[in-house]
Parts: C-alpha cells; sequence; structure tokens
C-alpha cells in the first residue's frame, strides 16, 4: 500500500528532541517533513509522566543542560510555549553532619564555603576557572559537524591552529595541566587540588553521572569538561515548567507551526534500500513512504542493524555497531510526596536545588566496585530534585514530587531483579533517610525505572541514556563509528540525527540541527 | 678534586646504560651507586647459598635490541635465551602461549575455534600498533605545550604517522590506546580462559584493572621487540643468561672497555649548582667531584626532593613533583626449592613453562585485586606470576634444585590500617603459596628458604619512591609528553646541565634503557661528543 501523499522531501524517524529539532531545521528551509514516532506520545526519555493523578514529574531524564541558545532562538521555543519553571539550578552537595556545601560559582553562595575553609574556597574558584576556560577550548568542536579523519593532514594543521590559539588564550601553566588533565581520572584530579571530602566526591560524581566508568578510571575527567562543554552557556542547569514534557511540547509547537507532518503511534519496520541508496521506508502497519532524505533519530544500532539491514553494511561496520561500548547504569525513583521533607541543614531557599547524596570518593568507588560485580551500591549515589519546589504545576498545593536519579545500578543484577527490585527502592530510601528522616512518613506513591525498564519504555538499549559511551573511540569523527560519522551513512540519503551522533550526550538537541543542516547543503549540492 | 665529563647518579638499567653511551662517545664518565651492589631493582643476591635471583625484578627485564647492538653487549657476553611465554593456571586446567605460530592456534583451538582464528587479527593488530609506537620511544619526544614552529611539524608528522590516510586505521588506533582490556579483548575473543591470559600478560606492574580504561594498550608491552617475521604465535619471554644481572655486567663491561668510571658504596646527598645549571655533586662522606653535566637516575620524586635544596627549584616546580603519581603495586616472593615443583594439569615437559607460571583465573578476580588495592588491602585474589628461571639456565641454582621469583600483583604500598608488619607479610607469603600449592601440590615441601619484599622494603632498599617499579604510574597522564610532567616532557629538567635519565622520563617502563640512551645522547651534545 502506497500512502497517497508521498510528496515529502525528506523523513525523520524518531520523536525524541533530536528527531523533533531535525524536523523542524529541516521544515525551516522551506522543505516538506513527516515524522514519524512508534510510541503513542513524543519525547521518548523526555517526557512528563503521572506518578498518580494531580502528582506530574519528568519522567526519565529531569534536567535540562545543554540546550543552546542558538537552537531556543532558531526555532522560537519561548514563542512556542518554553517557560522555564528554575534556571541556573545550583547545586548541593549533602553531607552526613548537616554542613551542606554549595557548588556554584556566584559569590553569594561561596560566602559559606569561605567562612568554612577559605584556603579550599579559593582552590574552588581556580579549579572552576580553569574547568571553563578548558571547556570554551573545546566547545568549537562541539558546536560543529565532526572533523574529517580521511585527510589528516589539512585537518590536523586545523586542529592544531585550534589548539594553539586555546593554548596561547589559557596561558602556558593552564595549557600544561589540560594535557595532563584530559587522560586523568577525575578522582585523582580532585584528590590532589582539594581536601574536603564532600566536596571531591560531588566532583567526581559529576564526571561519572550517567556513565558506567568509575571516579578513578582513566579519562573521566575528559567526561567534566566534555560535560561542561556542553552546558548552556550562561543558563546552566534549568528546570523546564511542567516537567521536561514542556521542552517536548515547544519543540512539537515549533515543528508543526513550521509545516512538520507528525504521526505518532507509527512505528517503522524498514528502511528500503535499492542500489545503495535509501529510498524511503515501510511501517509496521505495512505503508509505505518515499522521500529522498530520511534522518533517523534512533540508536544507531538499531537504525543500521535493525531498519536497514547489515545485508546492505560491510562486515566491519556490522560488527563495530554489535559491540558498542555502552553502559546504561542509572535507573530513576519518582515519588510523590504529601508534604516537603525536612532536611536539617538546608535553608528554606535550597529546597529547590540539585542535591546531590555522595559522601566520599571512597564510597563512590566502592559503589562502582558493586556495579562492577553486577550488585546494586549499599548507599547508592544520587541525584535528588524537588522540581514542585519551584513548580507549583506538578502537584496539589502543599503537597510535592521528588525525582531522583540513582547512579551505579547494573543491568542484570547477581540473582535476577525480581527479588531485589524491593531491596534497592528500600536501600535507596533508607539512604535519603540520612539527610531527611521523615521522607519515609511523607512517600504517598511511587514509580522505579530500572535499566531494563528504560530499555522498554524508550526503546534505549542496554538502558544506556546516550545510544552509547561518550568514551574516546565513540567521539567526534568516531560517533557512533568512523564510516557513520558526520550524520552521514553509507547509504546515500540516511542521516543519523539521534543523540548517538556528534557531540551526542544530553539533552542538546546539536546531533538534530547538526545533521539537518548537512542534509540541506547536500540536497541542494545534489 | 675530580673533574669528570659527566656524572651518572645511580647505578640502575637505565643509568648503565646511560653512562655506556656517553663512554662510548668519547665522555668521561663516573658512575655513582649508594649500594654496594650495581643494578638496582635488578641487583642479583643469593637467597640460600648458592641459590642466585633479581632481588627486586619482575622477571621481566631486558633491553632494547638497539641498545644491544649500540653497545655491542653480546661482545660483552650477554646471551639472551628465548622461551615461549608461558601457562596460565586456573581451576582444573591451563593455557599455554607458544611461540610457534601452529602450535600456539591449537592451544587456542582447545578453549575456542574462534578464537584460534582471533588470533591472527589480534596479533596482526597489535603489531601494527607497536610499529606506530616503536619510533616514538627511541628518541626525546617533543613538547606541545611549547609551541614552537619546528615542535608542531614534528607533532604533526607523529600524527600524520600515525593516523596513515583512512579513518578505520585511526579509530583502531584509538581504541588501543583508550579502551579497557576487556573491551578490546571482547572485540577478537569469547574464552575467558584466553582473554584472562592476554590481560594478566598485560597489566603485571600496573595499578589498573582489566576493566579500567586505556588498560588495552598495556597489551603493546609484549609486542614492542616482536618482529612481523616471527613465527606467528604469541610473543616470546626473553631471559638472559646468568639472570638479570647478567644485563649489568655486561654493561658494566662496556662502560669500563671505553674508559668509564664506576663508584659503588657512594650516595650522593647533594648536586652542586653554579648559576642555576649543576656542576658536581657532594657524596654523603662530604665528597665534592664535579661535572660538566649530571644524569640522574633517580626517580623524578628522589631526584628534586632529596638531591636539591627546594629553594633552588624554580618556583611551583616542587608543588608539581609532588603531584607526580607514584604508588607501589607490586610485592616480590623469592624462594629457594631443593627440586622442580610439578603441575599435574600440566603434560609433563611442557616447552612453555619456561616461560612463567600465572595464577589468574579471570577478569573479574583480577578487577577485584585491582579494587582491592585502591582499598588499601592486600589482595584476596592476588595476580601471580611466578618464574622458574632456573629450569631454562642452570647455573642459577645447584644441580637438581631450583630458584623461583615471584611476582604478586596489586600490593599496595601501605595499607588503609597500618604499615606492612611482619605477620602481615608473612600472610600474603602463605596465601600466595596456598594459591600455588592448589596447582602443586608438593610445592610447601620442596621451599628451603622464602623471603616477601613488599613496596616498602623496595622503597628503602633500591630507593624507588612508594617502591614504584616502573617509577611513576603509567597512566596516559603520565606518559608520552606528560611523563614526568607536560613541561618537563623527556629527559630536560629545569636545572640547566641535569637530566634525568631514569624511567620516570620518556618512555619510562615502555622499555627499559631508552631513557638512558636518550637523555646519554642530549647530554653528549651539550658536550660536543658525537651522539
Amino acid at each position: 500500500m502506497l500512502l497517497a501523499d508521498r510528496s515529502f522531501d525528506a523523513i525523520v524517524i524518531g520523536g525524541g528532541h533530536n528527531g523533533l529539532v531535525a524536523a523542524a531545521y529541516f521544515a525551516k528551509a522551506g522543505r516538506r517533513v513527516i515524522l514519524l514516532e512508534a510510541a503513542e506520545t513524543l519525547g521518548g526519555a523526555i517526557a512528563t509522566g503521572e506518578i498518580s493523578p494531580d502528582y506530574r514529574i519528568s519522567t526519565a531524564a529531569h534536567l535540562v543542560e545543554a540546550v543552546p541558545r542558538r537552537i531556543e532562538k532558531d526555532l522560537k521555543l519561548a514563542r512556542n510555549g518554553l517557560r522555564f519553571a528554575a534556571r541556573r539550578l545550583p547545586t548541593i552537595a549533602l553531607a552526613r553532619d548537616k554542613r551542606h556545601l554549595t557548588l556554584s560559582c556566584r559569590r553569594q553562595d561561596l560566602t559559606a564555603l569561605k567562612q568554612w575553609n577559605p584556603r579550599e574556597a579559593a582552590a574552588y574558584v581556580a579549579f572552576s576557572a580553569r574547568m571553563k576556560s578548558y571547556a570554551s577550548a573545546i566547545r568549537p568542536l562541539l558546536e560543529s559537524a565532526p572533523p574529517v579523519p580521511g585527510d589528516i593532514m589539512s585537518d590536523a594543521s586545523s586542529i592544531f591552529r585550534k589548539l594553539a590559539w586555546t593554548a596561547r588564550r589559557l596561558g602556558r601553566p593552564s595549557f600544561e595541566a589540560l594535557l595532563r588533565a584530559i587522560p586523568e581520572s577525575m578522582g585523582d584530579l580532585v584528590d590532589e587540588t582539594f581536601e574536603m571530602p564532600v566536596l571531591k566526591a560531588a566532583l567526581a560524581f559529576e564526571a561519572i553521572r550517567g556513565t558506567s566508568e568509575g571516579p578513578f578510571s582513566p579519562g573521566t575527567s575528559f567526561n567534566f569538561i566534555y560535560r561542561r562543554a556542553m552546558r548552556h552557556e550562561t543558563m546552566g542547569v534549568s528546570l523546564p515548567e511542567g516537567g521536561l514534557g514542556g521542552l517536548i511540547d515547544a519543540l512539537t509547537r515549533a515543528a508543526a507551526s513550521l509545516g512538520v507532518v507528525i504521526r505518532t503511534d507509527t512505528p517503522v519496520k524498514k528502511i528500503i534500500v535499492e542500489n545503495g541508496v535509501a529510498t524511503g521506508i515501510e511501517t509496521d502497519a505495512g505503508e509505505i513512504l518515499l522521500a529522498p532524505v530520511i534522518l533517523s533519530s534512533a540508536d544507531p544500532q538499531a537504525t543500521m542493524l535493525g531498519l536497514v539491514g547489515p545485508a546492505h553494511l560491510d562486515a566491519r561496520l556490522a560488527s563495530r555497531l554489535a559491540h558498542m561500548g555502552r553502559g546504561g547504569a542509572t535507573a530513576k525513583l519518582n515519588l510523590a510526596l504529601d508534604g516537603l521533607p525536612s532536611i536539617p541543614g538546608l535553608a528554606p531557599a535550597e529546597y529547590g536545588a540539585r542535591l546531590l547524596v555522595v559522601p566520599s570518593l571512597q564510597e563512590l568507588d566502592q559503589s562502582f566496585a558493586s556495579f562492577k560485580r553486577g550488585e546494586f551500591p549499599f548507599e547508592p549515589p544520587m541525584e535528588v530534585l524537588i522540581p514542585s519546589v519551584a513548580d507549583r504545576t506538578l502537584a496539589p498545593l502543599g503537597h510535592h514530587v521528588m525525582s531522583i536519579l540513582i547512579q551505579y545500578v547494573p543491568f542484570d543484577v547477581t540473582g535476577g531483579w525480581a527479588g531485589q527490585r524491593d531491596r534497592l527502592l528500600d536501600r535507596v530510601i533508607e539512604t535519603l533517610s540520612i539527610y531527611a528522616p521523615d521522607i519515609r512518613q511523607r512517600i504517598i506513591a511511587g514509580e522505579m525505572l530500572l535499566p531494563s525498564d528504560i530499555e522498554a519504555k524508550f526503546g534505549l538499549q542496554g538502558g544506556d541514556w546516550h545510544h552509547g559511551d561518550l568514551r574516546a573511540d565513540q567521539l567526534l569523527m568516531f560517533r557512533p563509528a568512523p564510516s557513520l560519522a558526520r550524520y552521514r551513512t553509507p547509504l546515500a540519503g540516511l542521516y543519523l540525527c539521534g543523540v548517538g551522533s556528534h557531540p551526542g550526550g544530553g539533552i542538546s538537541g546539536m546531533p538534530g540541527r547538526l545533521a539537518a543542516e548537512l542534509a540541506l547543503t547536500e540536497r541542494r549540492r545534489a | 678534586m675530580e673533574r669528570h665529563d659527566a656524572i651518572v647518579i645511580g647505578g640502575g638499567l637505565n643509568g648503565l646504560t646511560a653512562a655506556a653511551y656517553l663512554a662510548r662517545a668519547g665522555a668521561k664518565v663516573l658512575l655513582l651507586e649508594r649500594n654496594a651492589v650495581l643494578g638496582g631493582a635488578d641487583a642479583a643476591y643469593d637467597i640460600a647459598p648458592g641459590f642466585q635471583l633479581a632481588r627486586y625484578n619482575l622477571g621481566v627485564s631486558t633491553l632494547p635490541s638497539r641498545i644491544i647492538s649500540d653497545l655491542e653487549l653480546g661482545r660483552h657476553g650477554l646471551r639472551f635465551l628465548r622461551v615461549d611465554g608461558g601457562i596460565s593456571l586456573f581451576e582444573g586446567g591451563y593455557i599455554a602461549s607458544y611461540r610457534d605460530g601452529v602450535v600456539h592456534r591449537r592451544e587456542l583451538a582447545r578453549f575456542s575455534l574462534k578464537d584460534a582464528d582471533a588470533w591472527t587479527r589480534f596479533r596482526r593488530d597489535l603489531l601494527r600498533g607497536a610499529q606506530q609506537l616503536r619510533p616514538l620511544l627511541a628518541r626525546p619526544l617533543a613538547d606541545p605545550s611549547r609551541f614552537s614552529l619546528g615542535t608542531v611539524r614534528r607533532l604533526l608528522n607523529t600524527v600524520s604517522r600515525w593516523g596513515a590516510a583512512e579513518a578505520d586505521a585511526l579509530h583502531d588506533l584509538t581504541r588501543l590506546w583508550t579502551l579497557s582490556c576487556a573491551d578490546f579483548l571482547d572485540d577478537y575473543f569469547e574464552s575467558d580462559a584466553v582473554k584472562a591470559r592476554l590481560a594478566s600478560d598485560a597489566l603485571i606492574g600496573t595499578a589498573l584493572g582489566p576493566r579500567a580504561p586505556t588498560s588495552a594498550r598495556y597489551l603493546l608491552g609484549a609486542f614492542i621487540e616482536e618482529t612481523v617475521g616471527a613465527s606467528a604465535g604469541a610473543p616470546a619471554r626473553n631471559l638472559a643468561v646468568g639472570g638479570p644481572t647478567a644485563i649489568v655486567h655486561a654493561l658494566v663491561s662496556a662502560i669500563e672497555a671505553h674508559g668509564g668510571t664506576i663508584r659503588t658504596e657512594a650516595e650522593v646527598t647533594d648536586v652542586l649548582m653554579r648559576e642555576r645549571a649543576a656542576r658536581g655533586v657532594v657524596l654523603a662522606n662530604g665528597e665534592e667531584i664535579h661535572g660538566q653535566t649530571i644524569l640522574s637516575d633517580l626517580d623524578l620524586k628522589r631526584t628534586f626532593l632529596a638531591l636539591f635544596r627546594w629553594k633552588e627549584l624554580p618556583e611551583g616546580f616542587v608543588e608539581k613533583v609532588g603531584r607526580f603519581r607514584m604508588r607501589g603495586v607490586s610485592a616480590k616472593i623469592n624462594v629457594a626449592l631443593d627440586g622442580a615443583p610439578e603441575f599435574p594439569s600440566v603434560p609433563a615437559g611442557c616447552p612453555a613453562v619456561l616461560g612463567g607460571i600465572r595464577i589468574a583465573n579471570s577478569l573479574d578476580d583480577m578487577e577485584c585485586a585491582a579494587d582491592d588495592w585502591r582499598d588499601r588491602i592486600p589482595p584476596r585474589v592476588p595476580l601471580i606470576d611466578a618464574l622458574i628461571p632456573s629450569l631454562a639456565d642452570r647455573s642459577l641454582a645447584p644441580p637438581g634444585k631450583h630458584v623461583m621469583s615471584i611476582a604478586v600483583h596489586y600490593v599496595p604500598e601501605a595499607l588503609h590500617d597500618g604499615p606492612w608488619t611482619t605477620e602481615r607479610k608473612d600472610e600474603l607469603a602463605d596465601l600466595v603459596v596456598a594459591r600455588l600449592a592448589e596447582q602443586s601440590p608438593g610445592i610447601r615441601e620442596r621451599i628451603v628458604a622464602l623471603e616477601t619484599l613488599v613496596p616498602p622494603d623496595i622503597e628503602n632498599e633500591v630507593g624507588l619512591t612508594a617502591g614504584d617499579l616502573a617509577q611513576g604510574e603509567t597512566t596516559l597522564d603520565q606518559m608520552f609528553f606528560n611523563r614526568p610532567m607536560a613541561a618537563l616532557a623527556g629527559n630536560r629538567t629545569p636545572i640547566r646541565d641535569l637530566y634525568l635519565c631514569s624511567a620516570s622520563a620518556h618512555p619510562g617502563p615502555l622499555g627499559v634503557g631508552y631513557a638512558g640512551a636518550n637523555a646519554a645522547a642530549l647530554a653528549a651534545a651539550s658536550l660536543g661528543k658525537r651522539g
């Protein structure tokens, strides 16, 4: 069966944020675009759900940190209804002794640390400035399509020119420190810089959050710099009004107003390939849709091995995709509370901050060791948000919702999840009770998503939020694989625009934008 | 007052190599060694009368073939035995590494046919990696933080040589240098025994576990000196005839043949300075010796923190030296045996036993031991690498008797709850012997003498900070242009006419001897001698 209307310029597979961004950019250039989403709703892992009636919360991802100003402006997200309940969210590392530590470089936030430990405060200011300069040094690499490895000489000299320029701007000592910092482990880096356990642990947590690496894994300080570079230039970490679904609603409205045709509940069965050219798609229902450009925001492995099929790929690429390194190590717990839990030591204004529960580097490393053994940690490292403090639309008056990212939860647990699920829940609540003694009494409902639930619910294979680890052999011109870098695939007409492509990681919309722009230039040339 | 062209502080393999190169170039060289015996960690000793082995050496000592031929060490009596790569024992079986490609494939096929096929691909890829690495070891590296035109051009040459033309080659290179051992091996092999065998080969003497990123690059170690033409099997193990101390003897003989002087039991306590340049050394007995250039074979920390008044060093330098990570990871157990130990699970006469016996059950065990090391507890399942050099070289023990040199890995320098005491050393030795006895039931009764040396012993006797035999951790933030530190890459130091020729300098333990040779080339050039 052929759809009556087949005059599309592009088909976008997958309605996650990158798919929506790609479709919107493509449509903005005056092209006709159709977007197909397998699920009932758009957004994938970025969604607002209900824990129980009237208690709404960001189901999986719970923070926006990397959508650049440029995309906000280009797609007029504010005019399309994107409001932020909070921006520049401060981060507070909770301490067992109730002397919590605010991490931020705003002067007023640092006064407490300065009184507490002036030397440490100075070290922290210097460290933040250093990391900021490293981040701005690599940011240009993330804002454009990755370099071409083929023509190494011209490309290497352009990279070196960039680095030389960076070096001059950073000054020599700082550049030397960067050379050492990139391959170093975050644990070693903070251990030699700071003395306060909570501070060390909180910074190390930022480097390993969402990955399956430990604080002492070499190269983790690069994760920190990379994430810092991806972060919004001025606004840092933000909470959209109405949960993360608010971002998707705005993107959907933007795409629709640019003329994108959106169809949900339409899973794609395969990509039609003729003579090495991707010419269209076939849906599960048997519909056939043809277009000269196909942009897939699905996982690269699912796109290439599932939708295209290994028959159209060379053996090397097929085996590379099959062996992609992915590390789902994060579970999510959403709670509905009948009141604000009291956290001794925390000022009333601070309940809306991003709270980190990571007591020390050693405990973080031990949690990682349990993860490696296939067990969940006894006191899991966590990132806790109470979004309803800033956003009253999420819960009835006086009531609250709490969103918890649990780090180092293995995909398969020794002994199977059946009996362990409740034990993990219990450990998480028990760990939280150290800081918020009354949390147990406040809970009225909750839901927990294990890595396997995240895989099943959002199609994120292995429970990996990033479609493949952000590690050196899967970054830049190697993301997701050398012959799939720069959004192109071996099949003419098929492009990858999901988080599995450069620059990857987090909610940024960058892969979507860059892929759409590339596809547009190539169409114009053809 | 004595005057020399060059003074080498420390008589380890790198110091001896540097002295030999300088003497060969016609410089008047003096080498000073604190201990009575030369060789540093490779020094020989008798554990019992007639039983000789290297005291701290982990059994892996050799010199790069280029240095052996440059210094004509063959003429000075140095001979090597090439033996098979060794065996790994695990519950209910063993796996061996053979030099012969056909035999090695057959050995792998016992575990998995697919792995036997993958071996060719694995070997090819690692040989290619080694080939790309080799040119970087034999000369001092460019310092990218300096950004002179010459530096950029040299770096570009390196990059273009490595990068080849295509993305896939560059990707392979990136994978080899950044992946974890476990991830990298998963790409080739499926059998756990094969993977554990290869990973244990690679990670000996490092602090990284097989699942830590960047640990795959240690797999290159065994392939650096391997030539493409060799018989397609596992890399051979080279044993110096007469033990590692034979290398020391050959180097000493080369130095003396070229007119160099060696003094033992001469501890250097200070470096003399004049106008921010090194001009000589002071010995513990107060004697001053002058030299135009000074080469230090001590590790970075000991060189600068012990031999200098800190205010003589540039501002901020002491802190940087302090940040250089040196942590002991290995203990050594030396054993004298009154007969050859038997391994019932290994067929009699298996030639691979000559290359060493390793006990490494699985990657998980190794990862667990590495975790224990970070938690600073004695490893519960240590990685054990035992060598019985007297099986191949009868001169090392009385007839019919043997010496066994056991390297125990993932042993912390200090324990979280206190120092290493005699009881705790004995516990470690008991654990290791018990693990060996599981595989060789009669071994306990064969032991005539046993000595356990933990990292603090190595620090006290050889002088290596924290007992770190690699003289600085070998993670990538301390290798290449970061070794010993970014602004000090290579052998030059902030002190004029002072060169670092120890393994704390590039290329570190990747090729023992290269640091000495590279430093000697720089020193010879500054002395106006031919290189």
